[in-house]
């Protein structure tokens, strides 16, 4: 591991001032990701701001009758905090799906944002060819084993895909992400916060390089009656998804009012399909309307040599996790 | 038990049995020393208990001169070197041969772990209820800082990736892996490791129920699974969910069926397959709880006996 300058920060004004004069510094919080990166040598930060006793790591309800979840929250914490549990019990759902016991007791929810690809080709500095770690380099996924990456919005420069189990909740849950920087504080839409890989697959987010995330913001929703979170992996349990699937639906009685559908492993970012979402609207919650919102939701797929299987299996989890959701967890 | 019998019996695996074996009259010696073998196992100590002073040993020869070292059991070990001083010896040895910048390249410890550098910073812990009070490199990890600055070895190193739980200790009481936790950052924390659960003889309950389930076959995850298990007892008092509890929305308590444990203990790999041992071992132990865990002691002996 490259030596590094080790500073702790006592709050979030002190982190982010640290960070400001400090381009090859990074924030650690939880660092199961960061920390696994710099012993491969993928990430070899100058400086690691020790956010760990930033004071973020609260839960609490908002005024308009969101939730705000602290940055530093750990996983474990927030996938059983009561409120979580019963208003957003998809959220709980995806995040005791992701990882273990151990490292959800590391990982904070801020960090589960900025977690990175599990690419082999990125996480494995012995491969020459990989855009996000060396821009420029090309890609050894697209003709090499590309079994795990993306089916959609995949770019040629890049076809890694997101981690993370929560994400793929948060995006259905139209999550916004507060951040801070010196410039002050802002929002960020979750649609918006993780990128496309583009022509520039190296950046991961709209995060600024000097922006601290303060906060995980839920809005107050309609669907904790009616929602799901399905996952599928290679493994029972500890394995990353091959393909997850959020869904929820408001229902009137058999009829649905509005749905929200993302997915996971398909794609550069949580994957959200809002037109599969529009064509719920309105119709009968049955097995013809998920199916057709499914083809929806994977018409623009693309797959690649190893991983074609995915879209059938994204189809298939769709039609599953708005099933699961329309029976309710007290069915 | 059976199981442990016929291991003995195979010639090559008998050999480190009769290694140790010398100084025990009888067919029974083997398996009193199996037994031994396997409570050090479950208590994350080596054969003769730990209590050897590693500051006083000489490590960097195979010098047979050394005294013969005491085992636990009574018996008299002919062959006072681990696997570990060996290691240690044969390191220590190429350091000297070679340039340090070889000993920085090791993948298999922090680079700058137990050695003094410019860059190292203070560091108090709490480890088994002992005051530690530290310089280290920023970079070591928690688990390269029990291994090898406080010699405590019964945490293991598996993956070094979060990948198999070996590496598995409780900080302020949570279950973390050691290996992906920069020791720097749990300044001031309580650190609990496999050897701070028995109370001298007296082994923790989840230790005896890996005992009594034959919970391991080489033992070398064991640590991390004991520990693991010790900390999935409080989460399931507390409340805590997990990915197969049924209705998150209104689950007040966990019933620990074995797809709970199963689920639950998945952050820790057993590559021997021990899995249906360790699932009866947390089984009993969810059941035989430190609070009531008065028959402890006479099942150690019990589960000796038995062999």
């Amino acid at each position: 591991m490259q030596p590094f300058e080790y500073r702790r920060a006592g709050d979030a004004q002190a982190a982010v001032s640290a960070i400001a004069g400090a381009p090859a510094g990074k924030f650690l919080a939880g660092g199961t990701n960061l920390v696994d990166l710099m012993k491969q040598g993928v990430e070899k930060p100058r400086l690691l701001i020790d956010i760990g006793r930033v004071e973020l790591g609260k839960i609490e309800e908002l005024p308009d009758g969101g939730l705000r979840l602290g940055a530093l929250a750990r996983n474990s914490d927030t996938a059983d905090h009561p409120v979580v549990r019963r208003r957003y019990p998809m959220l709980a759902q995806a995040i005791l799906a992701g990882a273990s016991p151990q490292l959800r007791n590391m990982a904070t929810n801020g960090g589960n944002l900025m977690q990175r690809t599990r690419c082999y080709y990125f996480y494995d500095p012995a491969y020459a060819q990989c855009n996000k770690r060396n821009p420029g380099s090309g890609c050894a996924a697209i003709e090499g084993f590309n079994r795990i990456h993306a089916i959609l919005g995949a770019s040629p420069e890049c076809i890694a895909t997101h981690p993370s189990d929560m994400c793929v909740a948060l995006a259905a849950l139209a999550a916004r992400v507060r951040v801070q920087s010196a410039r002050g504080e802002r929002a960020i839409p979750f649609s918006d916060f993780h990128r496309l890989p583009g022509s520039s697959p190296n950046v991961d987010t709209t995060l600024r390089p000097d922006e601290l995330i303060l906060s995980v913001d839920l809005p107050k929703g309609p669907y904790a009656d009616h929602s799901a979170y399905v996952k599928i992996r290679d493994r029972a349990s500890y394995a990353f998804a091959l393909v997850s699937a959020a869904a929820a639906l408001d229902l009137d009685g058999t009829t649905i009012r509005s749905a929200r559908l993302a997915l996971g492993g398909v794609a550069h970012k949580p994957w959200r399909s809002e037109t599969a979402e529009a064509l719920l609207a309105g119709k009968p919650a049955n097995e013809a309307s998920f199916l057709a919102a499914a083809a929806e939701a994977l018409h623009e797929a693309k797959p690649y040599k190893y991983n074609a299987f995915k879209v059938e299996l994204a189809k298939r989890t769709i039609v599953r996790a708005f099933t699961l959701a329309v029976q309710g967890e007290t069915a | 038990m059976e199981q442990i019998n016929t291991r003995s019996e195979g010639a090559s695996k008998s050999e480190t049995t009769l290694r140790f074996g010398k100084g025990i009259e009888g067919e029974e010696a083997p398996r009193l020393l199996i037994a031994e073998q396997q409570r050090c196992i479950a208590k994350g100590t080596r054969m003769d208990g730990g209590k050897r002073d590693r500051s006083t040993e000489t490590t960097g020869s195979a010098c047979g001169a050394q005294e013969p070292v005491e085992c636990r059991s009574g018996a008299r070990c002919e062959w006072p070197f681990s696997r570990r001083d060996f290691v240690i010896g044969a390191g220590a040895a190429a350091v000297g041969a070679t340039s340090p910048a070889l000993w920085s390249s090791s993948a298999l410890v922090t680079p700058a772990a137990g050695l003094q550098g410019a860059n190292d910073l203070p560091l108090s812990l709490t480890v088994n209820g002992e005051e530690k009070h530290l310089n280290v490199d920023p970079r070591t990890s928690l688990l390269d800082l029990l291994r090898e600055n406080l010699k405590l070895t019964g945490t293991k190193k598996g993956c070094d990736h979060g990948q198999c739980g070996a590496c598995t200790v409780l900080v302020a009481g949570l279950r973390v892996n050691s290996c992906l936790t920069l020791a720097v950052s749990i300044d001031g924390e309580q650190i609990t490791t496999i050897e701070g659960l028995a109370k001298g003889d007296e082994l923790h309950p989840v230790q005896e129920a890996f005992l009594n389930h034959d919970g391991f076959q080489c033992g070398y995850c064991t640590p991390g699974q004991i520990i693991s298990a010790v900390a999935l007892i409080s989460e399931v008092k507390s409340g805590a969910a997990s990915a197969v509890t049924h209705d998150l929305r209104h689950a007040a308590s966990i019933e620990v069926t074995d797809d709970e444990i199963r689920e639950r203990m998945s952050g820790n790999i057993c590559r021997c397959g021990a899995y249906p041992g360790i699932v009866a071992a947390v089984r009993q132990a969810c059941g035989k709880s430190p609070a009531n865990a008065a028959v402890t002691q006479n099942s150690s002996e019990d589960s000796i006996a038995a062999l």
